[in-house]
């Protein structure tokens, strides 16, 4: 038998269905992968446990000829997820050994579509990051390596793309605030697909910026994630934002065909100090669409340079909000103090990190009296032109074609005491939060250190089937098969 | 203006009595207003908390739509103006 970690999700699928393996067999070889790459540090808990019960349920229902969509496929969740019964942390020390007495919808939807889990990724704290530098559980290593460097991941799901790069589960889920799906995904050559704001519920997701987050997969083919998204997405009444729409079976969507798509080029995405080999790929990007039958369209977003400063107010306002909660009384860790209030600081001091101090901080700072209208408010109406600057380039197109990051993956430590660089990782991604689009990064070329790089399409809202097609004719051009060097098997 | 017979007189000029009234009353919903979570007056401590008043991580609030018809209805029978959005 082949190596089983080697299949993506779609191939595991039909290899179940055809019986050349089982559920457990392929659980088995993805656990032992995982137990031998704790140099990578992507997991943070392993469910091995109940990865056998489900897988050995999977089994039973593919031979009553009852399989269901991802049935007996292992994947692993990020810790932003609550999971029922299985320790959730937001990577952060203030939730301490938390557990759920609830399961999130995303991942109940998995389950009862047969998918086994693996255990739970590691993040940045709060889904605070481009590097997954700022988690309790310490970095997590890029399987991707340059010149014997190590790298990081990408951030905030870098546990999530380092897994899927390195074969620790066949896919992964994620979220994404700021490009936290497309970023991580961009760094390790997988496929990260953020879905319009209100495709999947929120439900049991730790919130970091309500507004803005939304839950996705992280898989190696674009048809793995038109699979995930297929089973992930659902209209959920307690989630008032989730929207009440049927999913479509996104699989089914991938054609092939894009004869007569308008694709844009956004023109104000040419940054400065943009490295050439990103440059040369967008380009590329731009010819093998063309190629494929697609029409190329000059566009302007003209409000895209606002982006970054209208994100930095609206999520750090949005997370200090949401991070009140977390004040040692009920769940997680506690420090003791001399009364309650010095209680509550003592636990807020010890169990935050820097980087989401620093955005508590300036959120509560942005949303003070004296500062909201010159901030927050100011912020809103940024973000209300943005999204009409998208309105207005969906006149002339169908889909938006950019680079998914400025840079390949860079050092762990590098960005580590400039959160300034480190926030212009989402310069090419955040626009697409702002104005509830979906976006999904396709690896699309190495660079000259032999590192991966990703092209970004951006859809209408509920246009994930045209952005999947779209990224499926990429992806099929760009013919992506690089694979990292297994250095961290132990 | 207000009738004469509402002013009293002060050291530097009369005064005017105006009076408003703010009126709380609780909206009559078995249900609190952003969780499931039941009402009942006198039931057992703790049994009447959901996972979205206790601020659980992930926990979403979602409106009770009976109060919002009972605003909607307070505001028709005072003749105000109910907008929209």
């Amino acid at each position: 038998m082949a190596d089983l970690t080697e299949l993506n999700l779609a191939e595991a699928r039909d290899g179940l269905a055809k019986k050349e393996f089982s559920a457990v067999e392929l659980t088995e070889a993805h656990m032992a992968r995982v137990s031998a790459s704790s140099a990578l540090n992507a997991y943070v808990l392993e469910t091995p446990e109940k990865a056998l019960e489900m897988a050995a349920e999977s089994d039973k229902k593919i031979a009553a000829g009852e399989a269901r969509p991802l049935e007996g496929l292992p994947i692993g969740v990020k810790d932003l997820f609550c999971t029922k019964g299985v320790r959730t942390t937001a990577c952060s020390n203030i939730l301490g050994d938390f557990t759920p007495p609830y399961e999130s919808t995303v991942t109940q939807n998995l389950w009862g579509d047969g998918a086994v889990m693996l255990g739970k990724l590691n993040n940045d704290e709060f889904a605070m990051g481009s590097s997954n530098e700022t988690s309790r559980f310490g970095p997590v290593v890029n399987p991707w390596k340059a010149n014997g460097t190590e790298l990081v991941p990408g951030g905030s799901s870098g546990g999530s793309s380092a897994a899927v790069a390195a074969r620790l589960g066949i896919a992964a889920t994620a979220t994404d605030t700021g490009g936290s799906i497309r970023q991580p995904a961009a760094f390790t050559g997988t496929v990260g697909l953020k879905p319009t704001y209100g495709r999947c519920s929120r439900w049991g997701i730790v919130a970091f910026a309500s507004s803005l987050d939304q839950a996705g997969p992280i898989t190696h083919t674009v048809r793995d994630a038109a699979m995930m998204l297929t089973s992930m997405a659902s209209f959920d009444k307690r989630d008032t934002t989730s929207i009440e729409r049927d999913v479509p079976d996104y699989e089914a969507a991938l054609t092939g065909d894009i004869k007569g798509l308008r694709v844009g080029i956004p023109q104000e995405y040419r940054v400065d100090n943009m490295p050439a080999e990103i440059e040369n790929l967008w380009q590329q990007g731009i010819d093998w669409l063309k190629a494929a039958g697609a029409e190329i369209v000059d566009v302007s977003l003209p409000h895209t340079k606002y982006a970054l400063p209208a994100y930095y107010i609206i999520a750090p306002a949005e997370a200090s909000s949401n991070l009140a909660r977390y004040d040692g009384v009920r769940y997680g860790a506690r420090q003791n103090g001399v009364d309650i209030d010095d209680m509550y600081a003592q636990t807020r001091a010890a169990g935050f990190g820097d980087e989401v101090k620093r955005r508590v901080m300036i959120g509560t700072y942005a949303l003070s009296a004296g500062y909201y209208d010159a901030y927050y408010v100011k912020a809103l109406q940024v973000r209300r032109l943005i999204a009409e600057d998208f309105t207005k380039a969906y006149q002339k197109c169908d889909v938006l074609l950019t680079p998914t990051t400025p840079s390949a993956a860079f050092p762990i430590g590098k960005n580590v005491e400039d959160p300034l660089e480190m926030y212009l990782n989402d310069v090419f991604t955040v626009t697409v939060n702002l104005a509830g689009l979906p976006g999904i990064s396709v690896p699309a070329g190495l660079d000259s250190d032999g590192l991966p790089l990703g092209l970004q399409l951006i859809g209408k809202a509920f246009g994930e089937e045209e952005l999947l097609r779209t990224a499926g004719v990429l992806e099929e051009a760009a013919g992506f098969d690089a694979q990292p060097q297994d250095w961290w098997s132990a | 203006m207000a009738e004469t017979n509402n002013l009293i007189a002060g050291a530097t000029g009369d005064w005017e009595i105006v009076l408003g009234l703010e009126v709380h009353a609780q909206v009559a919903s078995t249900a609190k207003l952003f969780s499931g979570a039941a009402t009942e007056f006198g039931a057992e401590p703790n049994s009447q908390v959901s996972l979205v008043d206790a601020a659980m991580p992930g926990m979403l609030p979602v409106i009770n739509w009976f109060c919002v018809e009972q605003a909607v209805r307070t505001g028709l029978g005072l003749k105000a103006q109910i907008n929209n959005y």
